[in-house]
């Protein structure tokens, strides 16, 4: 019983061409969809140029970035190479000042 | 008309190319596949037209992402069975009338053949769309579970349970309908 409703589903279902002039008729629409479609096409050269100059901008940008915090890095280390250099003779001159005065109060209670 | 593998795929890059010939004569191998699968679906050939050409638009504008002729007959089998689908379930929404209240197609036929024909798209016409549409791509296009559930992106089981329960509906009511066209040729023969 199966088989005999699958045949006659078979039958029933069975291809039909759509009225003539179809494909025509697709065709007809087809130059308002090829205009959108060729607009895309037209319009993909100048957009090409358009993402390689936000691309190019986006790289300087970033590119800028990194060298002005390259630049900062730099300053910082040569601020701290200063001061510790200037610490060190502060200190070195801190060390002068205090032989002397321990000298000249050895001297006074020699006298 | 069945295309030949090298045909489809020679006519796809020409009409990738810009060809409007070539898109033509896709048109014309493939148009009977996409008008009858939404025929059978939505069952009113005029919005079956309107839906069909809809698809080779779409087509159109999608010619680069088709790789393949056998990927093009996939791809318009897959977008006509959605489209369909989607337009039942819409005019089961917009109808104050569910399909099966609506009057049974007239049967002008000699043949017994044509009368259970008309009878069985009938009845398929009572199945929810999803349904239908399973059997008409099983039985229009000679689709197995497998390839039907590739199309709709559903799990086999679920093809496979549908078309078991969807036949066994027919049946049913092929059975009644068989009896019913067996007594009405009886009485056109009698008169």
């Amino acid at each position: 019983m199966n088989q005999e409703v699958e045949k006659a589903l078979q039958s029933a279902l069975a291809r039909k061409n759509p009225p003539d002039g179809f494909a025509d008729r697709v065709m007809a629409r087809l130059p308002e969809a090829q205009s959108s479609s060729s607009s895309n096409v037209r319009t993909m050269p100048s957009r090409r140029p358009a993402w390689l100059a936000i691309g190019l901008a986006a790289s300087l940008a970033v590119g800028s970035f990194a060298g002005l915090r390259y630049q900062q890095y730099r300053q910082g280390q040569e601020a701290s190479r200063q001061l510790m250099l200037a610490l060190q003779i502060t200190g070195e001159k801190l060390t002068l000042a205090q032989h002397k005065v321990v000298g000249v109060g050895e001297r006074r209670i020699d006298q | 008309m069945q295309p030949g593998p090298n045909t489809s795929d020679e006519l796809l890059t020409q009409a990738r190319a810009g060809s409007r010939s070539a898109f033509s004569e896709l048109i014309e191998i493939h148009q009977s596949m996409v008008f009858s699968l939404l025929l059978h679906v939505v069952n009113e050939a005029a919005v079956a037209e309107e839906i069909a050409q809809d698809v080779f638009l779409e087509l159109h504008k999608n010619l680069d992402s088709i790789e393949s002729g056998q990927h093009l007959t996939r791809w318009l089998r897959t977008v006509a069975s959605r489209r369909g689908i989607d337009e039942v379930r819409r005019w089961k929404f917009r109808s104050p009338h569910a399909l099966e209240d609506l009057p049974e197609p007239r049967i002008d036929a000699e043949s017994p053949d044509v009368l259970l024909s008309e009878k069985l798209r009938k009845l398929l016409n009572r199945l929810p769309a999803k349904h239908r549409t399973i059997v008409v791509l099983r039985y229009q296009e000679d689709l197995d579970p497998s390839d039907i559930a590739l199309q709709l992106e559903m799990p086999v089981a679920t093809v496979k349970s549908t078309l078991h329960r969807a036949l066994g509906m027919l049946r049913c009511a092929f059975d009644r309908a068989n009896v019913t066209t067996q007594e009405t040729l009886l009485k056109r023969e009698a008169v």
